[in-house]
């Protein structure tokens, strides 16, 4: 009688995971289809970064980096291709993992990394937002180990095909429909910003945080996995609205990492051509279209100027 | 260890199921030692408060019953001070301090007092107030001291309502321990049915809400009214599905292993007046207050002002219990205010409704008055919500004055149309239990089919559009 009792519960249970199983995958895959296909916005670019980018200049970063980097000024300049792979909301830790997928294609031959102040702060959100990355899982084991930092139980929830694309499929509809593909288009990864920043600059001293040991280390694999694969690369932390009356500790442990390594660090907070102009500022993080276009000037004019 | 991480999900797999596998005798023992396992995934530490409480309140259960006239009422004083102590010095000896801090600074005087460096333990006034009713009905005599120690323990620490509720008394709660739970088809479908939409409500819901939420009441100013209002609302929905859907996994995991906790909340956004919403709303602790407090003040069987004073102070001290801070303080007197205020306008409101003839019109009346009841509740939210009062009051400012665009993500507004898609699904459910009880039914359809794919489409729904990398429960703090 018992054990009828518990046969039945695990029979039920098991039609229902199986269930569960049949719809979670067939809408899974279907999902996994779509994103793959999708022509514009975020998503999209995440993809051609990882799976298609061949240009020679590669451009990695946050929002800032989205809405600084005109590769268009660095082609004609440097006459050499360029991506700008930025991608808002996402830091260190994604770059990182990009940057290992770009690498086991092919190497480019300078890589810009723009960081901000905070970068290697602790901090529980940076390592949530890389489930980003989840649709790659599957097909790039390269990016695994950085996924994996999210959770450790990152791999079980992986046994669901929607997971990795939870919250994703009103963007993945978005990005695969002509109208928004006009919309939401950017100009070989670089979307500029058009308001001008009306407000007097803020002076103030940076946050005092812990440093997060793993984004120090991944900070150090990035630089040692551009040497490794013989492309050059250059740290910048571009211009913000923001007037520090002391330099912010991710950035000074980050620059004292690349002068070890020999690696160029620039330097652009407080820099008087940006910090004084709140007119080349869309907000206190970002420039517009003018400061981005007058920032990738000075940036290539320092560029040539190296060795 | 929060009930919306993977972690639980192996820890309840693998607890329920040795649970069953034990003969009854030691499935006590192994509750308990769950138990202790989920309060340390915190802090690990603090099971040492909980232990202290534990043990006076122990032994003071055994005294109480020996004892005879003052001796008894001593002995419960002693374990009541004990209680609120643990309470006052972790929760709000740094509130009290910073206070007085305040009114020296006004005298241009320095504060003696050092400021504690701790954190709050997790569940503190929940797993208090469950303790202090054990004390509480011995004393009163409608329960027998415990005479077993570990079941006593057990009783504080029972992991599924251990840190946000219900708030369960002696009476209902302790007996239970002693009785033999079968393995029960129907009873662990009824468990997990419950534990699936607390799940749904907490993952697809409030979490998503949270984010809106949160954009908006960390940086108010620079927010217009109508995304003000719109927040405010959102997170009525988010603390109602963060907090009801604790208390839905807490109760489904509870009925899983064979346990009967109380309702804590029956659908409150359809009460049509403030008190008829919390007789709906937090039940446990509504209850715990009406038992130990309010009647203990006289209740309503006092002179007129002093049933409204007692009316007051119930909400007041309700406020406080909720966090050391004035805003919290605020919204309960907003609360006690609405209540009492509502008790003397009630004749007026009765003659103006027979002099215009509203009775006839009883249907719209009742929606109207809902409307009216969940917005007056979602404006003292405001103060529950906001960081400080001076926010709060830049925030009603706001939503007075400031007619600007609504705030949202245009790249991305995937997030906005997710919080509204899950407070509809909210509000089908909801509504059709609140007035149409015997009609269809998707999780408990007589048909297995139809249920079986009711569950997979909340399942499907969680992995499509929950939030895996949501907060904690909101009232994990208190």
């Amino acid at each position: 009688m018992k054990r009828n009792v518990y046969l039945y519960f695990a029979v039920k249970l098991i039609l229902l995971l199986l269930i569960v199983f049949l719809i979670d995958f067939c809408i899974g895959n279907i999902l996994r289809h779509f994103y793959l296909k999708e022509g514009t916005g975020r998503q999209y670019r995440a993809t051609y970064t990882i799976e298609k980018t061949t240009d020679d200049i590669l451009i990695f970063g946050s929002s800032r980096a989205y809405h600084h980097y005109v590769p268009s000024i660095i082609e004609d300049s440097l006459k050499q291709s360029c991506y700008n792979t930025g991608s808002p909301g996402q830091f260190l830790l994604y770059n990182y993992a990009t940057l290992k997928a770009v690498l086991k294609r092919y190497s480019p031959k300078l890589i810009i990394l723009d960081v901000s102040p905070r970068d290697l702060a602790e901090d529980k959100e940076s390592y949530d937002r890389l489930s980003f990355l989840l649709p790659y899982y599957r097909d790039h084991p390269e990016i695994r180990p950085i996924v994996d930092l999210k959770s450790p139980f990152e791999k079980y929830k992986l046994l669901s095909s929607i997971y990795p694309f939870n919250s994703k499929f009103l963007m993945i509809i978005g990005g695969n429909l002509n109208y928004f593909k006009n919309k939401f288009s950017d100009i070989k990864g670089y979307k500029p910003l058009y308001r001008k920043w009306n407000k007097s600059i803020e002076i103030k001293s940076p946050d005092t945080y812990k440093l997060d040991r793993i984004k120090e280390k991944v900070f150090l694999s990035f630089i040692e996995d551009c040497d490794h694969a013989g492309s050059n690369l250059l740290v910048v932390c571009s211009p913000n609205f923001i007037k520090y009356n002391k330099p912010d500790y991710s950035i000074t442990v980050m620059q004292k990492y690349a002068k070890s390594k020999n690696i160029s660090f620039i330097d652009f907070t407080n820099d008087t051509a940006f910090i004084n102009h709140p007119d080349l500022f869309d907000d206190l993080d970002h420039l517009n279209k003018r400061g981005s276009e007058i920032f990738t000037i000075n940036l290539v004019e320092k560029l040539k100027k190296r060795p | 260890m929060i009930f919306n991480s993977i972690e639980f999900v192996f820890f309840f797999i693998i607890v329920t199921g040795t649970y069953f596998l034990l003969p009854h005798k030691f499935r006590w023992l192994l509750l308990l030692a769950a138990s202790c396992y989920f309060y340390m995934a915190f802090v690990p530490i603090y099971i040492l408060i909980l232990g202290f409480t534990i043990v006076i309140d122990y032994f003071a259960g055994i005294l109480i019953e020996n004892e005879f006239g003052r001796r008894r009422k001593l002995f419960l004083i002693m374990s009541l001070i004990a209680n609120i102590g643990v309470l006052a010095i972790f929760k709000y000896y740094n509130f009290i301090n910073e206070n007085i801090t305040s009114l020296f600074y006004s005298f241009n005087a320095k504060n003696p007092f050092p400021f504690l460096k701790i954190l709050l333990p997790i569940g503190l006034s929940f797993h208090t107030f469950q303790a202090m009713s054990y004390t509480i009905e011995v004393y009163r005599g409608n329960q027998k001291a415990e005479r077993h120690f570990g079941i006593y323990a057990l009783y504080v620490m029972f992991y599924p309502q251990l840190v946000a509720g219900p708030i369960e008394r002696p009476q209902n709660l302790l007996y239970q321990f002693r009785q033999k739970f079968y393995f029960d088809n129907a009873r662990i479908a009824l468990g997990l049915k419950l534990m699936l939409w607390g799940f749904f409500k907490k993952l697809v819901i409030a979490d998503r809400l949270e984010i809106y939420v949160n954009a908006v009441y960390n940086n108010p100013r620079y927010h217009s009214g109508n995304t003000l209002i719109l927040a405010t609302v959102f997170f009525s929905f988010q603390i109602y599905c963060d907090f009801s859907g604790y208390s839905d996994i807490a109760i489904g995991t509870a009925k899983v292993m064979g346990f009967d906790l109380m309702t804590n909340f029956r659908r409150p956004y359809f009460a049509t007046n403030i008190a008829e919403f919390w007789k709906r709303w937090h039940i446990s602790l509504s209850t715990w207050f009406k038992d130990y407090l309010y009647i203990s003040l006289g209740g309503n069987r006092v002179s007129v002002p002093r049933w409204y004073f007692n009316l007051f102070i119930v909400f007041l001290i309700s406020g406080l219990w909720h966090g050391a801070n004035w805003t919290y303080i605020i919204w309960g007197a907003l609360n006690g205010f609405y209540l009492v205020f509502a008790i003397i306008l009630q004749p007026y409101r009765d003659k103006i409704n027979q002099f215009l003839g509203i009775d006839r019109f009883s249907r719209l009346n009742h929606y109207f008055q809902i409307v009216i009841t969940f917005f007056l509740t979602a404006f003292a939210w405001i103060f529950f919500r906001a960081n400080n009062i001076s926010d709060s009051l830049m925030i009603i400012k706001k939503i007075f004055t400031d007619n600007g665009a609504l705030f949202f993500d245009r790249a991305d507004p995937s997030s906005f149309i997710f919080s509204f898609l899950g407070i509809s699904m909210l509000l089908f459910v909801e509504s059709k239990s609140e007035y149409y009880k015997g009609g269809f039914s998707f999780l408990d359809n007589r048909h297995w089919q139809i249920r079986y794919v009711s569950y997979a489409f909340l399942i499907i729904t969680i992995l499509l559009i929950g939030v895996f990398d949501g907060g904690q429960f909101i009232y994990f703090q208190f």
